[in-house]
């Protein structure tokens, strides 16, 4: 009795699968689905594949690379590859020293993007639209094209103060808002705050908040989730820079400057090797930040971000 | 009671103006950071940079040393130096060619990415990945790698390393007579050829496009795509008639963006080179008119697309 009513429950559920996949809509729809899963799959798979090499490289020896045989996992497993960066970039003086100037200029620029955003989303003055054109501009306006002038005045920095390998020129462009994409920051607050409702701030006034009080009580708190990404956003790219750190840092112990240092010494296979290892560590503590935040990355990029 | 009123309105109008005055103020207290970081530092590094471009810039023993020697560095730049023009014009094709296949690329993933399926939050996480690890410190390691690789290889051609060169040269040949026996012409051809080679920079570059066009893509209203339904539409219809439409102003957003984030991408050799004239051999006035025509090329560019583009844009408010 019951085998014959799970048979009828398979033939039932074949039916149905029948149904939905033996017609012509339902063949191009599973097609489809394989496509995609193909397609998402395969381009995961050369996003992470970089990263997985170097990783993997990081715990060969010289005689994985000359033995054959060897593809991935590695026959002569040893650590002395991370020893050898350890040692080398001084990885742990440098992860200091790296993340508390990014952690500090992250900061910076979270708080005076979000300044400057919301003066240009909510207040009326003269020359605003071609003010904003110059944070604009900032943004257009490649690195290198004033890197040379921007090298001569901080080295001679009112008058003579030598600022060059100091993190002064960073953090007095942060605080200034000309930073590291700080063009980009000051976007996306801007484009935040204006979709705010009016009524908010109008509440906050009549109860006698002055304007500042107004952007940091009301404004500020409901701009979370932007102002983690873009805490997220410039810490990260001011711990991989190297267009800033190379030129106005460039004596510093900061990962963008030392991680070539893994290598001195080593022959062949082995400087690319130590190279890409190094790399890989000094970018491992992003993961984790990634991590962390990506859910407020993705969903405050998403909701009202870069989207104008 | 009639004149108190009016008297108050006189005061309200005063206050009125008064606060109108302040609310200026207040804008300009608000961008003051901005405004000294620009007129201070940013602006006048932008007209000195173009002053330099006319001069001949020498540091010497912690002084500036200036010569103004006209339009000679924007003469040499394309009348002597050899270098420069090739690498701009490999840079143009490269800009031009990698914003085409990044949008086209990043138009598609992001609508696939907002299809429903199994781990599409793990699929996105991955995508956005680069944004965050694949800049700064990887590219310069990986272009580093790269050039010592390539020392290396023309030092001592090792067999083995010829050997896989012309196994992917061989590949990538074979498809490219398939291509073009099949009757496709030979621009497109090299077109798809070099997409295919690079659709691990292209992955690791569209990053913040995919975010955009998905955002967009969410902010379309849900109904209506329940009238096309109701209208009898095919998934075809819609996308042409709801979806494509409804996302040309980020294609545009996407492009400028696309090009502002490729030209300043080492990858293209432009700005090393920039570099290594400026310090390591020391002329940094012939640089600054490198980066200044570098700068307006791309400038030139972006009008283009401007003009191109914002004419074909369907806004629906």
């Amino acid at each position: 009795m019951t085998t014959v009513k799970n048979k009828d429950l398979t033939a039932l559920k074949i039916t149905r699968l029948k149904s939905k996949y033996l017609t012509p809509a339902g063949i191009s729809g599973l097609a489809w689905k394989i496509a995609r899963a193909g397609i998402i799959i395969g381009l995961c798979y050369v996003i992470l594949y970089p990263f997985m090499v170097k990783i993997i490289d990081s715990f060969k020896s010289f005689e994985d690379f000359l033995d054959p045989n060897v593809i991935f996992i590695p026959k002569y497993f040893t650590l002395e590859n991370i020893r050898n960066v350890i040692i080398r970039t001084q990885y742990f003086k440098t992860l200091l020293n790296t993340a508390t100037l990014s952690g500090a200029i992250a900061l910076l620029q979270v708080v005076v993007s979000a300044l400057v955003g919301y003066g240009f989303a909510r207040f009326k003055f003269k020359g605003k639209s071609l003010l904003f054109f110059c944070v604009i501009l900032t943004l257009i306006v490649p690195p290198q094209t004033i890197m040379i002038p921007l090298f001569i005045r901080f080295r001679f920095f009112f008058g003579g103060l030598n600022l060059i390998s100091t993190p002064w020129p960073s953090v007095i462009m942060a605080m200034l808002g000309i930073g590291l994409r700080n063009g980009l920051y000051i976007f996306m607050f801007r484009q935040v705050f204006r979709n705010m409702p009016k009524e908010l701030e109008e509440a906050s006034y009549i109860d006698g908040c002055n304007c500042f009080q107004t952007f940091y009580r009301i404004m500020l708190p409901s701009a979370t989730a932007l102002l983690v990404t873009v805490f997220i956003l410039s810490f990260s790219w001011q711990w991989t820079d190297t267009v800033h750190s190379g030129l106005l840092m460039s004596k510093l112990q900061l990962f963008a400057n030392v991680v070539e240092r893994a290598s001195t010494g080593e022959k062949e296979i082995m400087v690319t090797v130590l190279n890409n290892a190094s790399a890989v560590m000094a970018v491992l503590p992003l993961a984790g930040v990634y991590l962390f935040g990506q859910k407020f990355l993705i969903e405050s990029l998403e909701r009202s971000g870069i989207v104008g | 009671m009639g004149l108190s009123g009016g008297k108050n309105k006189a005061i309200y109008k005063i206050n009125f103006n008064g606060a109108a005055l302040y609310k200026n103020i207040r804008g300009y207290l608000f961008i003051l950071p901005f405004l000294i970081g620009f007129f201070v530092i940013f602006l006048p590094c932008l007209v000195e940079s173009f002053i330099y471009s006319f001069n001949d810039v020498k540091i010497d023993f912690g002084s500036i040393v200036q010569k103004y020697v006209g339009l000679k560095n924007y003469y040499d730049a394309f009348m002597t130096d050899t270098e420069f023009r090739v690498v701009l014009l490999s840079a143009a094709k490269g800009i031009i060619l990698d914003t085409l296949i990044i949008i086209m690329f990043s138009f598609f993933i992001s609508n696939v990415l907002n299809q429903k399926f199994h781990g599409r939050g793990l699929a996105r996480m991955i995508f956005f990945l680069p944004v965050i690890l694949s800049t700064g410190i990887i590219k310069a390691v990986e272009e580093s790698n790269a050039m010592y690789n390539a020392m290396e290889a023309f030092m001592e051609t090792t067999e083995e390393g010829l050997m896989f060169d012309q196994i992917g040269l061989a590949a990538s040949l074979n498809m490219q007579i398939m291509l073009l026996n099949s009757g496709i012409s030979p621009s497109i051809t090299n077109a798809i050829i070099y997409a295919l080679q690079n659709t691990y920079n292209i992955a690791n570059s569209s990053g913040v496009q995919i975010l955009v066009f998905l955002t967009a893509l969410q902010s379309i209203p849900p109904s209506l795509f329940e009238v096309a339904k109701i209208e009898g539409a095919t998934k075809w219809e819609e996308f042409w008639k709801i979806t494509f439409p409804m996302l040309t102003p980020m294609i545009f957003v996407n492009i400028v963006y696309t090009i502002i984030d490729t030209f300043t991408n080492p990858v293209y050799g432009v700005l090393s080179y920039i570099h290594t004239v400026a310090f390591a051999r020391g002329r940094m006035g012939f640089a600054s008119a490198l980066s200044w025509i570098y700068f307006l090329i791309v400038m030139a560019v972006l009008g283009l697309v401007t003009l191109i583009i914002s004419r074909r844009i369907s806004y629906l408010d």
